[in-house]
């Protein structure tokens, strides 16, 4: 082994020149798969993250994809709350609240702003404040860790949108929810988009002894919910989101598997130059009395080495380009898309990248055994 | 230099495996890029060539082209009271439940529609005033997706709509449904509630401008714009994976060439000593290059079109057909001519650094 070890290195520094250029190429496609493989990574835990388990149902109005496309009226929200607790018991329901919703474009990114009682926002939606406050007033907003990070903001500074200024006065993280998110009071938000359109969702906080979807099936039972509204677990809202880049998901798991056949293609492009080159080296030690087996283990080796090399070397240059590079790191339809290099990401692309090594060292070298030996010293 | 030619090409056809790889890769590379850049020049296509000389009055913070607007029909009268001509109502939304189902509507005033927007009847006849209620004229996209034509019925919200025509724009509004403002308002339930008005650019109003009750005023088209403009970002990353995959191939082909030129080294020391230059050596290796990355680019290209007969995009219920075009395909012979001679520079450097003379004592 260590004699096997000693030749095939002892192999790669004579050739040292065109090894390096082999490493060099591969390392730079390594980087490629890596950067796709990232990207295909960040949109495939946002589409299926499901986010919080949580006891909440919304009531939305029907036949709507954004809650804000409807409105929910009073008296269908007061018929839902009486009839689970008829159904279920007083004690049900632990807190109802109704929720003025919008998807708004704010400073060039997309945002849901929620206007909500302030005991909703802790007590159904479950906001952990991260620094500041929660809003009171009417001119007052908190805005999501994702929603600060997209847009810069400090908490005390002044926001605006919708024509009017706000303060933002607290940072809070809404763990159900999956896009950067705006929360004020349910009177602001009157004061703000009108009381034409009422309230778009009817949010329930559940007692937890309950199962939130045998509530869900019975209420969407109920006479008079049916079929002008739907009523949903709160995470399978936010999961809705993940289906709208279900197709960004695709593609970028075309160019993933586009930039693996790219490693393929040079590793096996690296391997064939390799046997061509060394042809004549090959058929002597055949001669010598090495199998086919043996030399092929040897070509795997060398082939292995070089592949490693180049995947640590395109591994430290993807990093470097995930750190450096403003692309890296960006914000589409309210979510944060970071390219990180994660466990998940790089330890399957080692794999892969060492089987392409071994499928191409096997397809260049697979006749080598039934070769003759005396036509391959001729050639 | 034909001898020289044909006997480079002579020399990768007798590597084959090593030509195919090399071909394969690089082929791998001109379809990352033509599939990345034909995405690019379709959304630019169909969307980012929309904004028109009319602005828009709608809810502020919105994509009200899309949906999310809704107004009172009474600011109108604010519109004309500010001195604005000519506004006319347009009604913008979606309805489904989810991305899958979804089917973008827009309710047009059937006596004025036809001066905002360029549209082509594919068949059947447009939308006009006096239409009965219940009457759809469908864009190309989407009746292809919902597999009717004109005179046939189509499914709306659960509500059965005559459609009277098919029309194609070229723009993602083939991916809509065009009925009455009426019968939008009343599919919705909006009273009359209207989504935007559209304004001509007289210079009261500019884009940007806000108005009282959360209103504000946009550049007509840009909704949809800036709606796909969302994606950009990710087109930028990938740019960073094609010019690693543009280094990444150069790389490949030089190392293969001069593979290929010290397997030959013997051959081409004799060239040289029967007089030829290296410059007519270079000339042996960019045939061989330009073959290799020629067959990448072809590969590539058909590479792309099957990629997009397959992998149709659809952003949020608008569909669109990602394609090549000539000046792409133009481009990407450009870039082949480039790799190409950027793959010879160091082959190049070298065999003119040999020794015509010493290499045969070495190889004999």
């Amino acid at each position: 082994m260590i004699a096997f070890l000693g030749y095939l290195f002892k192999d790669l520094r004579h050739d040292w020149g065109r090894s390096l250029l082999t490493v060099a190429s591969l390392s730079i496609m390594v980087i490629s798969y890596l950067l796709t493989a990232a990207l295909a990574d960040a949109f495939d835990e946002f589409g299926s993250r499901p986010g919080v388990i949580s006891h909440n149902l919304v009531m939305l109005a029907a036949d709507t994809i954004d809650p804000m496309q409807g409105s929910v009226s009073q008296e269908a929200f007061d018929l839902a709350v009486a009839a689970v607790q008829a159904q279920f018991g007083p004690q049900s329901v632990r807190r109802a609240e109704p929720t003025i919703f919008r998807t708004l474009r704010i400073q060039g990114d997309t945002m849901e702003v929620f206007a909500v009682a302030p005991v909703g926002m802790t007590e159904i939606y479950n906001l952990a404040l991260l620094a500041g406050r929660l809003p009171t007033g009417r001119a007052e907003i908190a805005a999501s860790q994702e929603a600060v990070s997209l847009a810069g903001w400090q908490v005390g500074q002044e926001v605006e949108f919708y024509g009017q200024f706000f303060q933002l006065v607290g940072e809070v993280r809404y763990e159900a929810g999956k896009i950067a998110s705006l929360w004020m009071t349910y009177d602001a938000g009157m004061a703000l988009f009108g009381e034409r359109r009422g309230f778009q969702v009817g949010a329930l906080n559940i007692s937890g002894e309950l199962d939130p979807e045998t509530v869900r099936a019975y209420l969407e039972s109920v006479p008079g919910i049916r079929p002008a509204y739907a009523v949903y677990l709160e995470h399978d809202v936010h999961a809705r989101y993940g289906q709208a880049i279900q197709d960004l998901l695709k593609f970028t798991i075309v160019m993933d598997i586009l930039a693996l056949s790219v490693i393929t293609f040079g590793v096996f492009n690296a391997t064939s130059l390799t046997l061509t080159e060394r042809s004549r080296e090959i058929a002597l030690l055949r001669v010598a009395g090495f199998s086919g087996s043996t030399v092929r283990r040897f070509l795997f080796g060398r082939a292995l080495v070089q592949t490693l090399a180049a995947y640590l070397l395109g591994w430290g240059l993807a990093r470097l380009v995930t750190w450096k590079h403003a692309a890296s790191s960006f914000s589409m339809h309210g979510m944060h898309v970071q390219i990180i290099l994660s466990p998940q990401v790089v330890l399957p692309g080692l794999v892969l990248t060492s089987l392409c090594a071994w499928l191409a060292v096997w397809l260049t070298t697979h006749h080598l055994g039934q070769r003759n030996l005396v036509v391959l010293l001729n050639e | 230099m034909r001898t020289l030619i044909r006997y480079s090409l002579q020399d990768l056809a007798a590597h084959w495996k090593l030509s195919l790889a090399m071909t394969l890769l690089i082929g791998a590379s001109i379809l990352f890029f033509l599939v990345i850049s034909g995405y690019r020049l379709t959304l630019g296509r169909e969307y980012a060539a929309l904004p028109d000389v009319n602005l828009i009055v709608q809810e502020s913070n919105t994509l009200g082209e899309l949906y999310g607007s809704r107004i009172q029909a009474q600011v109108v009268e604010q519109l004309y009271a500010l001195g604005v001509s000519q506004a006319i109502p347009e009604f913008h939304d979606t309805v489904g439940t989810s991305v899958d189902d979804m089917l973008m509507l827009r309710g047009v005033d059937p006596a004025r529609y036809q001066t905002l927007d360029r549209l082509t009847l594919l068949s059947g006849q447009a939308l006009q005033p006096g239409d009965p209620p219940r009457t759809a004229m469908l864009g190309r996209r989407l009746a292809e997706k919902l597999g009717v034509s004109a005179g046939q019925a189509a499914l709306i919200r659960g509500r059965q709509f005559n459609v009277c025509g098919v029309f194609h724009t070229g723009t993602y509004a083939d991916n809509e449904a065009w009925v009455s403002i009426a019968d939008a308002q009343d599919l919705l339930g909006w009273g009359s509630d209207v989504s935007l008005y559209i304004i001509p650019d007289e210079g009261i109003l500019q884009p940007g401008q806000s108005l009282a009750g959360g209103l504000s005023v946009a550049r007509r088209g840009q909704g949809a714009y800036i709606s796909v403009s969302q994606k950009d970002p990710l087109l930028s990353a990938m740019d960073i994976v094609i010019q690693a995959l543009a280094v990444a191939a150069v790389l490949a082909l030089t190392n293969t060439l001069i593979r290929l030129a010290w397997l030959r080294r013997r051959e081409l020391a004799i060239l040289r000593c029967t007089g030829f230059q290296s410059g007519a050596l270079a000339v042996y290796l960019f045939s061989q290059a330009l073959t290799l990355t020629l067959g990448g680019a072809l590969l590539g290209v058909a590479g792309t079109m099957i990629v997009f007969v397959f992998l149709r995009a659809d952003l949020a219920g608008m569909s669109f057909e990602p394609r090549l075009d000539a000046g792409l395909v133009l481009i990407t012979l450009g870039l082949t001519l480039l790799l190409s001679l950027l793959g010879i520079v160091l082959p190049v450097a070298w065999i003119r650094r040999l020794m015509p003379g010493d290499l045969l004592r070495d190889t004999s």
